[in-house]
């Protein structure tokens, strides 16, 4: 008989949070969720480790995700059927797809300073511009790239940095030829 | 007188002992005749048999030597041949070792000229590499140097355009 995936679940929950506002709530929870994951390395070995019993993993979800209770509970349902490892190495494809029904573009754009607000702010009226206002903006700070910008919006990347521009140059040899 | 006296006495004892030579002799040829040429003649025949025993040995010895020297003369000419032979051998196996060397040597020296292009544009690839970077360095540096707030938001507003006129044109 074959047994329930991620995605079910996850249709199954994107179907249920039918309205715009319970979506964007889902995503919130998973966003959370996915970060406190990431970052804390006793919630991931916690939820990882089978010698942890359901009740614990339940009580930390609720925890984390206390705002959204659709996301709760699709998060025990998979820690149920075992499917959390799943989920978590597709976290990013499920949070695309959540973003693609919000309409959200997520931006993570790296400058060399981040503590200008005119210039973030520039940047955002520009790339708001480009991808519309609904944007999940992040802002890194690098000063290896000298100078300029680097995108990644979404899967695609875009790099506009000086670091960039001398990358480039490394392409081409002494002679002024390509070497590629 | 007396030495003529002398005379007569000397020849007559001389012919007394002459006669007793003869009678001696006489009666030794009568005796010993039979004996002797007895003794001579079984000699004579022990010699005889002796030479040809002697001839025979000689025959025998001079067949043997015959079969010898043509012997001595078969491995003489064989050694002549397997000489010949090794010496055809030794000078084909020279001649093919000499070619084998210079076949490996010819080869050897292609190689290694090979080696010495290969290598010394390696070589010359990783100084150009060196210089590269070094010059990637210093225009970094120059260029941390000589970036500001105002150049680097112009950079961004350009490279902004850049992505919006891409954006545009895809969709």
């Amino acid at each position: 008989m074959p047994s329930a995936t991620v995605n079910d679940f996850f249709i199954a929950l994107t179907s249920e949070a039918s309205s715009k506002e319970n979506l964007e709530k889902v995503y919130l929870g998973l966003s959370n969720f996915v970060r406190a994951f990431d970052n804390d390395k006793n919630i991931r070995l916690c939820l990882i480790n089978d010698i942890y019993p359901s009740a614990v993993k339940n009580d930390l979800i609720s925890q984390i995700v206390s705002e959204c209770e659709s996301t709760r509970k699709f998060l025990e349902v998979i820690i149920e059927f075992n499917l959390l490892k799943s989920f978590v190495e597709s976290r990013e494809f499920f949070l695309k797809k959540l973003r693609k029904l919000l309409g959200k573009v997520k931006i993570e754009v790296v400058t060399v300073n981040v503590s200008q607000k005119d210039k973030l702010d520039f940047i955002k009226s520009q790339l708001e511009g480009i991808w519309g206002t609904n944007l999940e903006l992040s802002f890194k700070e690098n000063q290896e790239i000298l100078g300029g910008i680097v995108l990644q919006v979404e899967d695609k990347y875009f790099d506009g940095s000086i670091l960039g521009k001398v990358n480039e140059l490394k392409k081409i040899n002494i002679k002024g030829e390509f070497n590629v | 007188m007396s030495e003529e006296i002398n005379i007569a006495g000397q020849l007559k004892f001389a012919s007394q002992h002459l006669f007793n030579l003869i009678v001696f002799i006489g009666i030794l040829y009568y005796f010993l005749k039979d004996i002797v040429v007895k003794f001579f003649s079984s000699r004579s025949l022990k010699i005889s048999k002796e030479i040809q025993e002697a001839n025979a040995v000689i025959e025998t010895s001079q067949e043997a030597y015959n079969i010898s020297s043509q012997k001595i003369s078969l491995i003489d000419s064989e050694l002549t041949e397997l000489r010949n032979s090794i010496d055809l051998t030794t000078n084909r196996k020279t001649s093919e070792i000499i070619d084998n060397a210079n076949i490996i040597a010819k080869k050897i020296k292609t190689d290694t000229e090979d080696i010495i292009k290969l290598e010394s544009l390696r070589l010359k690839l990783e100084v150009e590499s060196i210089i590269l970077e070094k010059s990637l360095e210093i225009a970094k540096l120059e260029i941390r140097k000589e970036i500001n707030d105002e150049k680097d938001i112009q950079l961004i507003s350009s490279f902004l355009s850049e992505v919006k006129q891409n954006a545009i044109s895809n969709s």
